[in-house]
């Protein structure tokens, strides 16, 4: 019986008749070809192994022409029997990311370099404008007068990203967002940094009360 | 096959009896339907408001996004579509079996116990109690007030079946049956905990494992609350609206029984690249692909039952509702197992993809039907005809505008943002390495976003004018008089050979058969995960948590830190550049509960032990704009002007003891004194800072909590 022929069952619920009318051929296939698709999905990954792993994949990503016939430190998954977690190796100070690099990954091409030169304004506009944003900004982590204290004392002789007023622009620009410093120079513009940066400068040597101790290398 | 002519069965029973449908019961959960399903969206419309204006939290931390959320999605869940399924049952499981509920009693008690149990909830969650857990986030003495209530449910299910007076259980029942089955064993299994007070318990189970129970919970909430009770209903309240026979019986045996079957087993596709063992992903995968059949199995009894009535879908709001319902099912029963393939997972987890998911569910399945139900019920309960047909079409057609509006934006912006977290440059650096910018990015959407949700809110306003206007005009008919013959003592089935409708005349063996289905799953991907502990090292290098990270820990949990940040790095290298080494399974091992969360509001927070000092967590959670503006987090001031309460501390390291973590023995006594030390320690770091604190702040816990995270097998 395979066409569709509405003859009414003799259920009745409440008044609710049904008919027994055929699966549709389409929704019958469709959930064998699933159960097909499954059935070979774990054949493909846990049993024959030839699937990547999903760590597999993670060291393809790093390095394009890994592969784990060529891995003398692959070991086998087992599936259930002898399981082990996927991310996890037994050292685990060994990682894919170490692998990578004593396998030597590309090295990351150097920082372009701001060839623009800069000279610190000077004027009381600028200054003040820039003396404004930082009290906005830049005051959370570097203090009201510069002292420090999230981040470094800006008024001593101590530099951790240079001293120059190109520096100070590179450093305010890009940040250090390893450390928690954001890169301004994705909110502000250039010339607003300029300002900022400036007014950095002038603030050198203050010696406001309650400095945060030197970091950096001295520059004299 | 036999023809409509044939003999009744029931026609050889016994005497005709008259008797009473309950309807008060089905008014009051109707009502109750209504009310928090108001409440359930309003919460959601704030906080979706909340994610570009974080202020609107008002400096409360009762009113914050983190602890509303959880709200949210319980009142939704458990008390709009738990509330819609009960008064679906109680009108259909009555007519279905022609028979009165078995107890007015016990549904009476079901009733305020259900309300009592949101309200307990509604209160509890904005104060922090929960297990972090998500929709499982009530904590254990309402757990057990929820299974009292729902097993009370229980037995006046059963005892309504029993005494029915229809000899065959139609597949609307089966589904009823298949829900309270499984809900009862989800909700005990996933709920097991140990207790510190009241208020504040741990779950038994730790880290993958914990993950691993919480899912198979969570998924298979949405598939035995939020999809058979509802497909059950479906069954009752479609071929009655639309007045046609259900298109095929023999569908409906064939995708009940797939479908509850294989449904079990796909929780696992919501942990795909995670820690939990690839061979249990791949299970979650499969599982998930080979549901669609049997999910639109459902689809097409729905659709297909309305062939002959189209004409009367252009004019009948309530077919209208219903059918956009069963469609946004078969959409998201479709979507569903496409975000379950790794490769689509890897850009849609953590991003607004998911969001966009479940509220076509949501939306579109659970509040559409219940919308159809309520208007088509409503005015048979009042004995009148619906108020106004225009406000129910101008409801309509507004909130499904609502759900476009919702859905769009998200789908928009969960794919944008999943693209720009994998993005490198030529360079190979990461294009975006600050998060922030792809969140600014998608806040537009975010904003659409809430429109949409408005539009679906004011829809729902006027149906509640409406509702409200008809039975007004109306008159309640509390006992409704039916009447049907006993059923005689012995039955001899007219048709030979088939064993499922034997199976419908059995209802104990119905329940039994049930079990065996859904136990399959849910054992065979559980037990070996647990059996296989010994088996998985530890890594030596991994330590429990101090004192006062673990107090710092259960602040975390409190203030739902969860809903926005997850702790857990997949292994891309997309990933692993931002956040540093992808998670494994050996960090979790004392995560009692794991906290690896399911959105990315904010970045991951695994490694960030070590990465900033302690003064920046400090400035940090005082006022995040601060260091970084544009933010969407909220400040958590109050944490740095709460005092700790460490005298829950020995307690908690007893619980964790209990739980199998290697504190030295004795070390409960050590403990305060270990952390006030700590505490000490921050809170001068703090000082020297700049900071003016002292030691007893709760914000210094969960720095300490912070700042261990992802420390323990840090790579250089």
């Amino acid at each position: 019986m395979s066409e569709v022929k509405d003859e009414l069952l003799d259920h009745d619920y409440d008044g609710i008749r049904e008919y027994d009318n055929p699966l549709p051929p389409w929704w019958i296939n469709m959930f064998y070809i699933t159960i097909v698709w499954a059935v070979l999905y774990l054949l493909y990954f846990h049993v024959t192994e030839w699937g990547d792993r999903s760590i597999d994949e993670y060291k393809k990503e790093y390095d394009q022409t890994w592969s784990k016939d060529k891995d003398p430190n692959y070991s086998a998954p087992k599936f259930v029997v002898g399981y082990h977690a996927p991310y996890y190796s037994m050292k685990a100070d060994i990682t894919p990311k170490m692998i990578a690099e004593k396998m030597g990954k590309p090295e990351a091409p150097k920082e372009v370099e701001i060839i623009k030169d800069y000279v610190a304004l000077t004027d009381a506009g600028s200054i003040s404008k820039g003396k404004e944003m930082y009290l906005k900004t830049c005051v959370a982590c570097h203090g009201m007068l510069g002292e420090g204290g999230i981040g470094p004392n800006l008024t001593d002789d101590y530099w951790i990203h240079g001293s120059t007023i190109n520096d100070v622009v590179r450093t305010v620009t890009r940040g250090v967002p390893e450390k928690g410093m954001l890169a301004w120079g994705k909110i502000f513009g250039e010339e607003d940094i300029l300002k900022i940066s400036s007014y950095v400068l002038t603030i050198h040597g203050t010696n406001p009360p309650n400095p945060k101790p030197p970091q950096g290398s001295l520059v004299k | 096959m036999e023809h409509a002519s044939k003999v009744q069965d029931s026609k050889a029973d016994g005497n005709l009896e008259t008797f009473h449908y309950d309807n008060t019961i089905v008014r009051d959960f109707t009502i109750a339907t209504l009310v928090w399903g108001g409440v359930g969206m309003l919460v959601g419309l704030i906080i979706a408001i909340q994610l570009y204006a974080p202020s609107l939290n008002f400096g409360i931390p009762y009113l914050t996004f983190s602890r509303l959320r959880p709200l949210h999605t319980n009142a939704v869940i458990f008390a709009f579509v738990g509330n819609g399924i009960f008064l679906g049952v109680y009108y259909s499981l009555q007519r279905l079996c022609k028979a009165r509920m078995f107890s007015d009693l016990l549904s009476s008690i079901h009733f305020w116990g259900w309300q009592l149990i949101i309200v307990l909830a509604a209160v509890t969650l904005p104060l922090g109690m929960t297990t972090g857990k998500e929709y499982a986030e009530l904590e254990w003495p309402i757990d057990v007030l929820i299974a009292v209530i729902w097993i009370l449910f229980g037995i006046n299910l059963l005892g309504t079946i029993l005494k029915r007076r229809e000899r065959h259980m139609y597949v609307a029942i089966w589904f009823y049956i298949a829900t309270w089955v499984t809900v009862t064993v989800l909700h005990v299994v996933n709920s097991l905990a140990i207790p510190i007070s009241l208020f504040k318990s741990y779950s038994i189970y730790a880290g993958v494992q914990d993950a691993l129970v919480q899912w198979w919970y969570g998924h298979n909430a949405v598939a035995f609350f939020l999809t058979t009770p509802y497909l059950g209903l479906m069954y009752y309240f479609m071929p009655k609206a639309a007045d046609r026979p259900v298109y095929s019986y023999r569908l409906s045996i064939i995708h009940f029984w797939a479908l509850i079957f294989l449904y079990i087993w796909a929780g696992p596709h919501h942990l795909l690249y995670s820690a939990l063992p690839d061979w249990a992903q791949s299970l979650g995968t499969v599982f998930s692909i080979m549901l669609i059949a049997p999910s639109w199995g459902g689809l097409l009894n729905g659709l297909l039952t309305l062939r002959g009535a189209w004409d009367r879908v252009r004019e009948d709001p309530v077919l209208k509702f219903m059918v956009v319902a069963v469609t946004a099912y078969g959409m998201a029963t479709f979507e569903g197992p496409m975000l379950s393939i790794k490769s689509v997972n890897a850009l849609s987890h953590f991003t607004d993809w998911t969001i966009a998911h479940v509220h076509i569910g949501a939306l579109g399945w659970n509040g559409f039907l219940t919308f159809g139900i309520i208007y088509w019920l409503i005015p048979k309960l009042y004995n009148t005809s619906l108020y106004s047909k225009k406000m129910a079409n101008a409801h309509f057609w507004i909130s499904f505008l609502g759900i476009v509006f919702y859905a769009v934006p998200l789908y928009w912006a969960g794919i944008t943002q999943g693209l720009m977290w994998k993005q490198f440059t030529p360079d190979g650096m990461l294009q975006y390495f600050n998060f922030l910018e792809t969140v600014t990015q998608i806040i537009p959407m975010y904003i659409l976003r809430s429109i949409g949700g408005t539009l679906f809110l004011t829809g729902t306003s006027i149906m509640f004018y409406n509702i409200y206007k008809t039975a007004k005009q109306g008159k309640f008919l509390a006992d409704e008089e039916a009447q049907a013959p006993a059923l005689a003592k012995v039955y001899h089935a007219t048709q030979k050979g088939q064993y499922h409708r034997w199976l419908e005349r059995k209802p104990v063996q119905f329940y039994v058969a049930t079990l065996i289905a859904i136990l399959i799953g849910g054992a065979l991907e559980i037990i070996p995960t647990f059996a296989i502990e010994s088996n998985v090292p530890t890594i030596a290098s991994v330590k429990p948590y101090t004192p006062l990270e673990l107090q710092g820990r259960d602040i975390y949990v409190r203030e739902g830190c969860y809903t926005c940040h997850s702790q857990l790095i997949r292994p891309f290298r997309s990933e692993t550049e931002r956040y540093g080494e992808y998670s494994k399974a050996g960090e979790y091992v004392y995560d009692h509960p794991f906290q690896w969360g399911s959105k990315r509001t904010g970045p991951d927070l695994h490694r960030i032990g070590g990465k900033y000092p302690n003064s920046w967590h400090y400035s940090h959670m005082i006022d995040p704009s601060v260091l970084s503006p544009g933010t969407v987090m909220p400040s958590y001031v109050w944490l740095a002007v709460k005092t700790l309460d460490a005298s829950t501390t020995s307690a908690k390291i007893k619980a964790m003891m209990k739980l199998g973590v290697p504190y030295p023995e004795g070390y409960e006594d050590q403990a305060l004194a270990d952390l006030q030390e700590q505490a000490e320690r921050i809170a001068k770091d703090l000082n020297d800072a700049g900071f003016e604190t002292t030691a007893d702040k709760e914000l210094n816990a969960l720095i300490a909590y912070l700042q261990r995270l992802g420390t323990d097998i840090k790579v250089k």
